[in-house]
């Protein structure tokens, strides 16, 4: 009886835990989980807003439209392009910023404090900022390309379809690596100093050190750091919208982008949603590939 | 052991690679405020003049609808949009607290049941609340849209408010948690002993106790809330439910874009979450490194 009346109990109490969660669960249910079997719904039939009454059902059309458009490839292509691109200039620039911030030098206190600033900011002041820098008159970074002699002229980098995607991905980049480098340093800050030091007393130079002693140590925080930026590439959005609204032509249009545009400016509900389900597929199949790195990873720690 | 040359060289190379870095890291964040100080005339001065030369506060003014009555007319010729920036600004400061209260109410009662009770399906339970947020938002806005339509909910606040709770409740739950886990759970049983209701029990010892990790999550929550843009972009049309980066981003809509007024509007938007950084910067280091450092 006694027992009871523990805080933390050791006998089952089912029903408290239920009332407790009925709210969160209640929620997530109507608007996490409906929508989505909603949407599988929505997915199999012709449905334009401009056209309420033709709700017809046409079983997986929509999907076999999509996949046999080249609509749909060319947005794969640019999503993949700009992920595998700002993912690895992301990681790769946030590593060296955090192997940076792990030296001992006078300049460090400063920039460690910087560079939790882009981490700050809001995706969409994000594009703002990036707009203004890239812009074709006035532009800052055209003044500084010019003065050190990179371009001739003043060049409107959203304009064409060869520089477009590059500037998204720089401005992807800019948001993103301050994430990569806290996450990598904290775990560059546990590498003991023994390794090191049997490394040197071997006779390794400062590459062999890096790539034999530092890299396999942070191959978790890599891992992780790959995961969450995929997550974060396949979900751009804002970004998009304020640098380039997909263009010049199609030329940033990415899987996102064109579900929206399909949704809500040609009204398509049907292909929208079918869109939807297909880059949520292909997200979970990443992600399942991603967590059974993880988990051998796991098994092999054990 | 190492000569003073190599350690030259090795101070030397970490200034090159840490200036570089400083550029990139805090050169159009500097350049995004020093344009938002500048008047129109200066912004589009060619060369780009690197510091404002007289610093003005005026196109906040304007913002705020604060100004004499000819700037103010200027600025709604240049940007009518600028005057929706006041109404977006109380429509996400009244969004983001909203659904920080939302998540304590929801989050806290949910988060005790995992640390203190005792219940099949525990874990799973949990695990599916954190799986919810693998879901790509790109795919619930399009039905979501559809179910805010018909019951009637398009452009008001409250669709934003719950469609940002569901989003940050379930990673408020797993924060909340581990937090109610890291707390001994003696000094409830103290109070338990002592007479206390498990309700007593929870409102005067472990809440009390449990302020910081509360905090966090209301302030996580406001900031989910204040920065997100597809939902709040697709659900709102006017002034009424708008919120700022919905208005920030309408600015470049127009074709000749005012980045006095954009840059302006951007330090409004990047402000809040810009100073909770800056307060909590320890407390977000720690927790970002405690996930890396595990395992």
């Amino acid at each position: 009886m006694a027992r009871k009346r523990w805080a933390a109990q050791t006998e089952p109490q089912p029903f408290l835990a239920f009332v407790l969660n009925t709210p969160a669960v209640g929620l997530l249910l109507l608007l996490v989980v409906y929508p989505i079997v909603y949407s599988f719904w929505l997915s199999l039939h012709a449905y334009n807003l401009r056209k309420p009454r033709q709700f017809e059902f046409i079983g997986l059309d929509n999907y076999a439209d999509i996949l046999s458009s080249g609509q749909f490839w060319h947005a794969a292509r640019v999503t993949a392009v700009f992920s595998v691109g700002s993912i690895g200039l992301t990681v790769v620039l946030g590593t060296l910023l955090a192997l940076l911030l792990n030296e001992k030098w006078p300049g460090r206190g400063v920039l460690r404090a910087v560079a939790l600033i882009p981490w700050a900011i809001p995706p969409v002041v994000n594009g703002l900022v990036w707009q203004w820098m890239l812009e074709g008159r006035h532009g800052l970074l055209n003044y500084i390309f010019q003065s050190i002699g990179l371009i001739d002229s003043y060049q409107a980098w959203l304009s064409y379809p060869e520089t477009a995607l590059p500037a998204l991905v720089i401005a992807q980049v800019w948001n993103h690596v301050p994430f990569v480098a806290i996450v990598i340093l904290a775990a560059l800050q546990t590498v003991p100093d023994e390794l090191y030091d049997s490394a040197l007393v071997d006779g390794a130079n400062i590459f062999r050190r890096f790539f034999f002693v530092t890299l396999p140590w942070l191959s978790h925080a890599l891992l992780l750091v790959l995961i969450t930026q995929t997550m974060v590439a396949l979900r751009t959005f804002d970004i998009i919208y304020v640098l380039t609204g997909g263009g010049p032509g199609d030329s940033t249009t990415v899987l996102a982008w064109l579900t929206y545009i399909t949704t809500f400016s040609y009204t398509d509900f049907g292909k929208g949603n079918a869109y939807a389900y297909t880059i949520a597929v292909l997200t979970m199949i990443l992600s399942v590939f991603y967590i059974r790195l993880l988990w051998k990873r796991g098994e092999m720690a054990k | 052991m190492i000569s003073p040359f190599r350690e030259k060289l090795r101070k030397a190379l970490l200034a090159f690679f840490g200036i570089l870095f400083f550029l990139f890291l805090f050169g159009p964040f500097y350049w995004m405020v020093a344009t938002s100080m500048m008047t129109e005339q200066e912004m589009l001065s060619v060369p780009p003049k690197l510091f404002p030369s007289e610093p003005t506060l005026q196109n906040y003014g304007i913002i705020l609808g604060i100004g004499d009555a000819e700037t103010l007319k200027e600025a709604r010729n240049r940007a009518p949009a600028v005057f929706e920036i006041r109404p977006a600004l109380i429509n996400s400061m009244m969004i983001g607290v909203l659904v920080a209260i939302a998540n304590l109410l929801i989050a806290t009662p949910a988060a005790y049941a995992f640390a203190r009770l005792r219940f099949n399906f525990s874990l799973s339970l949990l695990m599916i609340y954190i799986a919810t947020r693998m879901v790509p938002p790109i795919m619930l806005v399009v039905p979501m849209f559809l179910i805010v339509r018909t019951v009637g909910l398009i452009d008001t606040p409250l669709a934003l408010i719950i469609t940002y709770t569901v989003f940050t409740v379930p990673f408020s739950i797993w924060l909340l948690q581990s937090y109610f886990r890291s707390m001994p759970a003696e000094l409830e049983d103290a109070a338990l002993i002592d007479g206390c209701s498990r309700w007593q029990s929870v409102r005067h010892v472990l809440l009390p106790l449990a302020v910081p990790g509360l905090t966090c999550v209301a302030i996580l929550s406001f900031m989910g809330s204040w920065s997100e843009f597809l939902f709040a972009v697709v659900f709102t049309k006017t002034t009424a439910s708008r919120t700022l980066p919905v208005v920030a981003a309408s600015f470049v809509d127009t074709s000749s874009i005012q980045f006095d007024y954009v840059m302006t509007a951007g330090v409004i938007t990047a402000l809040p979450p810009f100073l909770l950084a800056l307060i909590f910067q320890r407390f977000i280091v720690g927790g970002l490194s405690a996930g890396a450092v595990k395992g």
